[in-house]
Formats: C-alpha cells, sequence, structure tokens
C-alpha cells in the first residue's frame, strides 16, 4: 500500500468522520447538569472509599447476614469473618505476596487444557495442529465427547462452527459473540443476533434454537445450566434495557423469562450443584458480587472482586476486579465457594504491569491465564495458595493482542 | 446567634470564589462542550451514549477544576477522560453495544461497487469504524477526526506510539478490507485491467 492511497483512505475518513460528528449539532449540557452528576460521582468515591476500607477489615459478607438488612439503607458491612489465609509462599522463585508479577516465574507443566496459540490449536499431549475451520477462530470449547464448537469470524460477522469428533465439520452458522457450555461441557449455546439462544448437544445431528428471543440490548450469554436439554436446561442471558437497567433471563425449552431468583443483576456462572454467581450492585466506580446462600450453605458477597467462575468441582470461586478498568484484569483471586473465604489475591502494581484478558480452571484447584508484562505474553499457571508458574513461557507481543486462546469453560466437572 | 462580620466576610469569601470558579468553568463548558460532543459520537456512535460520556468527562472534569486548571491542561485532561472512560472495560462490558454489524449492516458492506457512489462509500466507512474494537476506533478518531499526531495520540490514550502506529495501520487495513472497492486500489486495479 503506497503513501498515496493511505492518504485518500485517511483524507476519506477524514471527511466521513466529520461528516457524521455533525448529528451533534445542537447538543448542549447545562453547568447544573454537569454539577448534578459530578454530586453523585463524589458521592459514589465516598461510599467506595467506605467499602473498601471496610473490605481491608472483612472481605466477605455472608448473604445470609445481607438477606437480613432490607429496606435499603447502607448495609454496615458485619465483619463475621476476617481475611484469615490471603496465604502467602515463602518459595524465592515467587513474586511477592499480592502481586502479580509475571516477569520471572518457575517453568512448571504444559497446560492442561487445550489452546490456541497464533491460529493453531496445542492439544494436551504437547502436539498441536491446524485448525480446519471455514473462517478465522476467535474462541472455541471442548465438548466431553471429544467434539470441537469453534466461535469464528469472517469480517464483521461472527459464526458457529461444529466439529464432530470424527474431525468433519458442520456448516458454519452465524451468531453474536458470546459461547457457553455448562459445568459437564455436555451443552454449548450461544445466541443468534436476534436474541435468540440456540443449543447444541454433544452428539446431536444438528443445533436447535431454545426458548424465545431474549428482548433488551447488549446481550451477553451469562451460563448454562443443566445436564441434557431433552429433559431441562437452562441458559441465562444478561440484558440491559433502554434506561440501562440489567436484568438477567432464563430461557429453557418452557420459553424465556427475567430470572428473578436471587436478584442477580447479571448471572456469570451456575456450579453443577446449582449456586450461583452474578453481581449483585453496580456503580461507576465499583460492584459487588455474591453468591447466594441457603439452608446450611452459607453464601457471602464481596465488593472486593468480581465473581467470575466456578471450579469444576464447584469448590472455589474465581475472580477479578470489582471495578473492570483499562486494558484488562490487573487482579486475580479466588474464594471458596462455602463461606467465601479468600484464598489468595494478586494484582499489579506500578512496577510490575502486568493484566490478562480471560482466565480459565485447569483442574479443581488451578487456573491458567494468558498474561501481559513487559512486552511480552505467557500462560500462567496459579494455584489455589496464590503460587504462580509459567505453563507457556513469555513470548513477545503487542499488548491489545494476546497470541493465546484458552478453551472456553475450562476442564469440564467430573474430568 | 447572628454571625459575626468576621463571620460574614469569610462566608462571602468563600461564596464568591465558589462563584467566579463555577462561571470560569461554566464558560470552559460552554465553549468546549460542541467540539466533545462530536468526539463522543464518533466513540460511541451513539447520541444518547455520547452525551452520557460527555456528561460524566465534565462532571470529572469539575471535580477536579482548581487543580487542572493551575496546571494549564485542561484540554487534553477532559479529552483523557473522555477517551478512557469510552475504553474502560467496565462501560464496555455493560454499555457497549456487541461490535458486531446487524444484518442491514452487512448487507450494505456487501453491496456491490455500482452502488457505492460517495455517500453510500462514506456511510460504509462509517459502519465499519463503528464495527472497529474500541481502541482502534478511539486511535482513528483522534488520529483522523482530532488529526491529533502519533504522539498526542499515544499521550490521550497512555499507550506507546508504537501502539498507535500498529493500532493505526491494522484500522486502515481493516478499514480498506471491508469498504466498498472504490476505495481498495487493488481491486479498482483488477477492475481496470477487466
Amino acid at each position: 500500500m503506497n503513501e498515496h492511497e493511505n492518504d485518500e483512505l485517511a483524507t476519506r475518513l477524514t471527511r466521513t468522520l466529520t461528516d457524521q460528528a455533525d448529528v451533534m449539532a445542537g447538543s448542549s449540557l447545562a453547568l447544573a447538569t454537569v454539577q448534578g452528576r459530578a454530586r453523585r460521582i463524589r458521592r459514589r468515591r465516598a461510599a467506595t472509599a467506605v467499602v473498601a476500607a471496610a473490605a481491608a477489615v472483612a472481605v466477605v459478607v455472608p448473604t445470609v447476614a445481607l438477606a437480613s438488612h432490607t429496606g435499603g439503607r447502607p448495609e454496615p458491612a458485619p465483619a463475621t469473618q476476617t481475611p484469615s489465609r490471603t496465604l502467602t509462599t515463602t518459595d524465592p522463585a515467587q513474586p511477592k505476596a499480592g502481586v502479580l508479577d509475571v516477569s520471572d516465574l518457575p517453568t512448571g507443566a504444559p497446560p492442561a487444557l487445550e489452546y490456541l496459540r497464533s491460529g493453531r490449536l496445542h492439544f494436551i499431549d504437547g502436539g498441536s495442529g491446524t485448525v480446519n475451520t471455514q473462517h478465522t477462530p476467535v474462541a472455541f470449547l471442548d465438548m466431553y465427547d471429544g467434539s470441537r464448537v469453534w466461535q469464528t469470524s469472517q469480517g464483521s460477522a461472527s459464526y458457529i462452527e461444529i466439529q464432530d469428533t470424527d474431525g468433519t465439520f458442520h456448516e458454519p452458522v452465524r451468531t453474536s459473540l458470546g459461547l457457553r457450555t455448562n459445568p459437564g461441557h455436555t451443552i454449548a449455546a450461544w445466541l443468534t443476533t436476534s436474541g435468540q439462544v440456540v443449543v447444541w448437544e454433544a452428539g446431536a445431528t444438528d443445533p436447535r434454537p431454545l426458548g424465545d428471543p431474549v428482548p433488551g440490548s447488549e446481550l451477553t450469554l451469562g451460563a448454562v445450566s443443566g445436564n441434557d436439554c431433552s429433559l431441562a436446561c437452562t441458559v441465562y442471558v444478561n440484558t440491559a434495557d433502554a434506561q440501562g437497567n440489567l436484568q438477567p433471563w432464563e430461557v429453557t425449552d418452557s420459553g424465556s423469562q427475567p430470572a428473578r431468583d436471587g436478584s442477580y443483576l447479571t448471572v456469570a456462572d451456575v456450579a453443577s450443584n446449582g449456586l450461583t454467581i452474578g453481581l449483585d450492585k453496580i456503580s461507576d466506580s465499583g460492584s459487588c458480587s455474591k453468591l447466594l446462600g441457603g439452608g446450611e450453605f452459607q453464601g457471602f458477597s464481596t465488593c472486593r472482586n468480581t465473581l467470575v467462575s466456578f471450579s469444576p468441582d464447584g469448590r472455589l470461586v474465581l475472580a477479578d476486579p470489582a471495578y473492570h478498568d483499562g486494558i484488562g484484569n490487573g487482579e486475580i483471586a479466588m474464594y471458596r465457594t462455602d463461606g467465601g473465604d479468600p484464598l489468595f489475591q494478586r494484582h499489579s502494581t506500578e512496577s510490575a504491569q502486568s493484566f490478562y484478558p480471560e482466565a480459565r480452571w485447569e483442574d479443581a484447584t488451578h487456573v491458567l491465564a494468558p498474561v501481559f508484562q513487559d512486552g511480552q505474553w505467557s500462560i500462567v499457571r496459579i494455584a489455589s495458595d496464590g503460587s504462580m508458574e509459567y505453563a507457556v513461557a513469555p513470548v513477545p507481543g503487542a499488548d491489545v493482542n494476546s497470541p493465546f486462546v484458552l478453551a472456553t469453560g475450562g476442564t469440564a466437572y467430573g474430568d | 446567634m447572628d454571625p459575626t462580620p468576621e463571620h460574614q466576610t469569610g462566608t462571602t469569601a468563600v461564596a464568591d470564589r465558589r462563584q467566579t470558579r463555577d462561571a470560569d468553568f461554566a464558560a470552559y463548558l460552554a465553549a468546549r462542550q460542541p467540539s466533545l460532543l462530536r468526539t463522543a459520537y464518533l466513540l460511541t456512535g451513539n447520541r444518547h451514549d455520547a452525551e452520557d460520556l460527555v456528561q460524566n468527562a465534565f462532571a470529572k472534569l469539575y471535580l477536579s477544576w482548581d487543580k487542572v486548571r493551575n496546571q494549564g491542561s485542561i484540554d487534553g485532561y477532559v479529552r483523557r477522560i473522555l477517551v478512557n472512560e469510552h475504553n474502560s472495560l467496565w462501560r464496555r462490558a455493560w454499555k457497549k453495544r456487541e461490535h458486531i454489524a446487524d444484518d442491514e449492516t452487512l448487507h450494505r458492506l456487501d453491496r456491490p461497487q455500482h452502488d457505492a457512489q460517495h455517500d453510500g462509500v462514506d456511510a460504509a466507512l462509517w459502519d465499519v469504524v463503528q464495527t472497529l474494537p474500541r481502541k482502534a476506533r478511539a486511535v482513528v478518531v483522534l488520529r483522523y477526526y482530532e488529526e491529533m499526531s502519533e504522539a498526542e495520540t499515544a499521550a490521550v490514550l497512555g499507550i506507546s506510539v508504537g501502539t498507535v502506529k500498529s493500532q493505526t495501520s491494522r484500522a486502515l487495513a481493516t478499514l480498506r478490507d471491508r469498504t466498498p472497492q472504490t476505495l481498495n486500489p487493488r481491486s479498482r486495479e483488477e477492475d481496470d485491467l477487466s
């Protein structure tokens, strides 16, 4: 491409952008409106500071206690548990406790989870192979029977491509973004651009629609529960209405309806025993997540992190920052499912400017995450005691493009 | 108890300072908001989100007004707030529309060249700009609408000049590939030969 051709496109781009920006002619903000917004931001900052201070004393708040405080008043954040085990390691090869510094780690075993590296699929046995999808692969999940479901893209369009156990592919079908599976990896679910949930069950001939199209905008898939959609399965879809109000929907063979249980704003994951994690409160400066308790089981809530996913056996919960900001996640944490005891937290610092786009469960006590730091990407294995090692050694790369994509849904329950 | 004259003097002085401060801020708001609203629209592709984004940016500027004004870097500060707010993964997670073109957009992008007069090409170009990832779109808007240098763009986005260069290059390649053939010199050459 020569300079003249670039200049021509640049000129056209400038003209197009200038013309489009004219849409905003006539819009104006009044001083009082801006001052009102500023007051709300100031109040939120003050509230967040209080929450952060409380979190330093008691990271977790039992949801049973939350449930007993109704009436809309600010919660006093009862300190019934202390962060007794923000575990540290004395191994000199490990970075300082609490810090997500992956610049110099010991190297461990290769990932026990398939991953894509620059478009090539790497298997658990250490081998690798080419990917024969019709379009460019962007995500994939391994089903329990050995088949795979690929999310691919061509231009601005997204597709699902199903690969049977013998390696043959079904015809690509159009999709929106997002691919989810249940804990047992027997069901793959995705959304069409019109909000219709589509499921494919390992061994089925074709994918099929589930329930009715979900209304609202900004639809994202939350979680899939159940093992067999011909008996009962539920797909959770997170939505926002025109006013930005968040509401998860549950989609089943019987139809689609708002998910009211637990008053979640979004559903992040559902464990094989039905326990659910999701967002409970959101502000411009943070969020709170909860795992609802019930009976003898003590749930918990935290405003320190966003609860992301259950471990394959459902005993632990992976968490990332409460405030998702910047280029990626600069904090990772784990909690015990029962009671919310925090196991460890690690975060990036000024001297260790690391971040990761996603983390997946490798087994019941380890997660894998592609992490960027100092111009390099690596896949880091993080144990439930907070210790870290390379599963794939660092390779140079740009911060915006991770060369690694880990299998969606991580390891299946029961593996 | 009635306030003493000293109290009255102190209160009046504080009120005066606040009034002056608000008047300064209001003048800045009036002068700069049309430009920022336009930039915000190009970043969000949506009038409502653009107003929300600018309102947030000005509100945060208002809270830091004294400090920022004294540093003499108001324009850069508010623009950085605007772009970073837009790029924040938080907003991306909860306020984005999926950057996947709807069927109508795809249909328009798939139209053959003979449908594409200038307006059509510009509309298609705008459609593709809106499908760019947020950071890439921010780079495009700052470079080709705000006409910032690579260094200025890097400073606003808090990234390296090298990243600005690579994102610009990738964004232009995407735009060239996905817009009608009048912008794709390779296609034109093929047409000329046929």
